[in-house]
């Protein structure tokens, strides 16, 4: 008898292990009828879209597309959102073990750096037929389709600017003899501003004059493009990181700006973000980052200043753009195309412009837009304008990797600006195969 | 009668003995030796997590010999393995000999060195990092109380894997302390009762007792140690992320990158070989050297 037990409990732990490892490549497993039903036409059944969304859960775009799945579940009762907010940092690997392992979501918001090497993969669809059947599809900016564009198909739309903006807190102007309506119109008056404005203490800054984040690309790639400099050639699908306006950009970093600042890595991280803490007297940062700011300490809007940047040779400065995208293995592709068309209608932007404050992409609110609140928004919209975007390339991971790992030398003084550059061009060369 | 079924068959109870530790070997197998087969076989391709996987023989290796930055996270893996791993011992063994008392208050402060050990080494890692911030962390506080200027910590490439590591120290020296506290119990006290007849004092006592007698709790904790040490990852994933400038970046740091940022799981797999194949030496070797500790076990 305890033989006879002994062996039925083995073999139903060896039963159970076998189970436990056999893998249905994501979803839940089911009876028969489940596996053979066609999604799509099983349209009186509740379907759940997986929606992975990115960054800051707390950023009024992630709150506004939380609000748009809501919305849509109370007129579509038989779809049902399952989301995550990814850090930025973690999309990269989180998304490539889940195509990996089978768990992809329906729905990705991606951004534009993420379209070409996902295209590229196979991972996303393209949206062309869904877009030329879509009444409402001329509303849109082009550039909003051209930016979501690889090989010619769109395999992202456009809904969310994420723009760089020069912000500047007025009280600071006025306390070192500043007009606080007047920010720098140049490079050569932001070296001058940010000497006056440093505060030290002994040889220790304790307030920047201008932040500059050591390990973020982004601030990199502002000034190179306000330098007039291009860190990849698109035309011909190459780095330049070596672009000697690119480097003059960095050399301008490193000489007469960073000298002024708190040591800091990331503007992704707020906790760490000098400017956030009232420690920076201007810098360039994310909209909305900056209304966050004001959010939560509102007392600070009155003192805060917003322009769409400081320019170089030329106005620049940094403008990725949020883009809905469908996963290719998705099995409601079609359920999924209508939320975005319900989440990019006229109707849920104009919700997301007004309480979400995100600049919508949709010609007939821009003004609208600026009209809501012309201090910041009139900036934000013209830094829409003004912006470019990490380049939209099938290496474009391997591009940020040695870009940030160059700016990152010649920032912590490891090498020289030039040195640095190059090194990164050959190293990023050497790992595309070109 | 009675006599014989009271006494099975020896071949019975082997056959059932396998079969008791068959689920085991069979997780072994599956989750441990199948994978790391894969890996050994995909070190030698191009596989990209998505489908593309080609023989391209030895270029992965080939290429980790001209890899700057791999060579960087191995001297930094080794940075940080001896200077975790000997002064958390170290400290662990002295904190035993200070705790290895009754009462309630030193049960209390075998508590309080314990604690972070068991505490999530994410949790850890973000409060140290606000720790270390340079402006509003408190490292930086304590030093301008007694006049000192504040340091850039974590952002000075210089100081970004001490932190690191001093970090680590912190969490597991009360580890090791355990460790030591158990093997100090098993020390007869009759020794020290005749090394004080023969005027032995307290050096004398713990250089020619104690010490040796802990050689196998030292062995045990160093063996364990160095492969624990040699996989360090959480606390440069998210306190520095490899910089600044690759400075704290370490070998499992790169494979993460390699793997799952930039689609080269072949590449990876090759630096997962080289990682395998480092530990194993330096565990076959802490065997061979180590043998002392066994022995005095015995």
């Amino acid at each position: 008898m305890k033989k006879g037990i002994a062996f039925a409990g083995l073999f139903a732990l060896m039963f159970a292990l076998l189970i436990g490892c056999s893998s249905n490549g994501g979803g839940s497993l089911s009876n028969v009828e489940e596996l053979n039903k066609e999604p799509d036409q099983a349209s009186d059944e509740q379907i759940v879209l997986r929606f992975w969304l990115r960054g800051n859960p707390e950023a009024p775009i992630v709150k506004s597309l939380v609000a748009d799945m809501k919305a849509y579940e109370e007129v579509n009762p038989n779809v049902k959102f399952e989301y995550e907010v990814i850090a930025v940092q973690d999309v990269e690997t989180k998304w490539n073990a889940a195509f990996a392992g089978g768990t992809a979501p329906d729905i990705f918001d991606a951004g534009i750096v993420h379209i070409a090497a996902r295209a590229n993969l196979n991972q996303f669809i393209p949206l062309d037929d869904y877009i030329n059947a879509w009444a409402e599809k001329d509303d849109i900016h082009d550039i909003v389709y051209e930016q979501g564009k690889f090989n010619g198909k769109v395999y992202g739309l456009g809904f969310g600017p994420g723009t760089y903006v020069f912000a500047y807190r007025k009280d600071f102007f006025e306390e070192a003899g500043l007009d606080p309506e007047s920010p720098p119109q140049n490079w050569e008056q932001l070296k001058v501003y940010s000497d006056l404005l440093t505060i030290r203490e002994g040889d220790t800054v304790v307030r920047s004059g201008f932040d500059v984040a050591r390990s973020d690309l982004i601030i990199a790639e502002i000034f190179a493009w306000q330098n007039g400099g291009k860190l990849v050639d698109l035309e011909q699908g190459k780095p330049t990181l070596d672009d000697p306006a690119v480097i003059e950009a960095i050399e301008f970093l490193v000489d007469e700006l960073i000298p002024n600042s708190i040591p800091f890595p990331s503007m992704q991280n707020f906790e760490q973000f000098p400017f956030m803490n009232g420690k920076a007297a201007m810098t360039y940062i994310n909209q909305d980052t900056i209304l966050n700011i004001i959010n939560e300490n509102p007392d600070w809007a009155e003192n805060i200043g917003v322009v769409s940047n400081v320019p170089g040779k030329v106005p620049a400065t940094f403008s990725g753009m949020r883009a809905f995208a469908i996963s290719s293995t998705s099995k409601y592709k079609d359920e999924a195309w209508k939320f975005i068309e319900f989440a990019m209608s006229k109707e849920r932007m104009s919700v997301r412009m007004k309480d979400y404050t995100v600049p919508p992409v949709r010609k007939s609110l821009q003004d609208e837009y600026i009209d809501l609140n012309p201090q910041f928004n009139r900036a934000f919209a013209e830094a829409v304008a003004i912006g470019y975007g990490r380049p939209p390339v099938t290496w474009s991971p391997l591009y940020t990797k040695y870009a940030q790992m160059g700016y990152e030398e010649a920032a912590f003084g490891a090498k020289t600006a030039e040195q640095a550059m190059k090194d990164a061009m050959t190293n990023l060369l050497r790992e595309i195969g070109q | 009668m009675l006599q014989r079924r009271l006494r099975p068959k020896r071949g019975f109870e082997d056959r059932i003995a396998y079969l008791l530790i068959l689920p085991y070997y069979f997780i072994f197998v599956y989750f441990m030796l199948i994978p790391i087969g894969e890996v050994v076989v995909n070190s030698f391709t191009n596989f990209n997590l998505f489908g593309q996987r080609d023989y391209i023989g030895l270029a992965n290796y080939a290429a980790l010999l001209q890899d700057e930055i791999f060579h960087k996270s191995i001297r930094n893996t080794f940075a940080y393995v001896i200077f975790t791993l000997f002064p958390s011992m170290a400290l662990g063994l002295s904190i035993a000999l200070l705790l290895n008392l009754k009462g309630y208050r030193t049960k209390l402060a075998r508590t309080a060195v314990f604690l972070p050990y068991i505490v999530s080494m994410v949790s850890v890692s973000m409060i140290w990092m606000l720790m270390f911030d340079p402006t509003i962390g408190l490292f930086n506080k304590v030093l301008q109380w007694f006049g000192a200027p504040p340091k850039a910590w974590l952002m000075d490439p210089k100081l970004a894997l001490p932190s690191i590591i001093v970090m680590g120290v912190w969490k597991s020296v009360g580890y090791s302390m355990i460790i030591y506290l158990a093997a100090l119990q098993g020390v007869p006290g009759d020794y020290y009762e005749a090394s004080q007849i023969d005027g032995a004092n307290r050096w004398h006592q713990f250089w020619h007792i104690t010490f040796p007698l802990l050689a196998p709790a030292t062995f045990f904790l160093a063996v364990t140690g160095l492969i624990t040490s040699f996989n360090v990852f959480d606390q440069v994933n998210i306190m520095t992320g490899g910089g600044p400038v690759n400075s704290t970046t370490v070998i499992v740091h790169q494979i993460y990158q390699r793997g799952f940022w930039e689609f080269k799981m072949g590449y990876a797999s090759a630096q997962s070989v080289v990682l395998l194949a480092g530990v194993l030496l330096i565990t076959a070797l802490n065997w061979k050297f180590g043998g002392y500790g066994r022995q005095a076990d015995r």
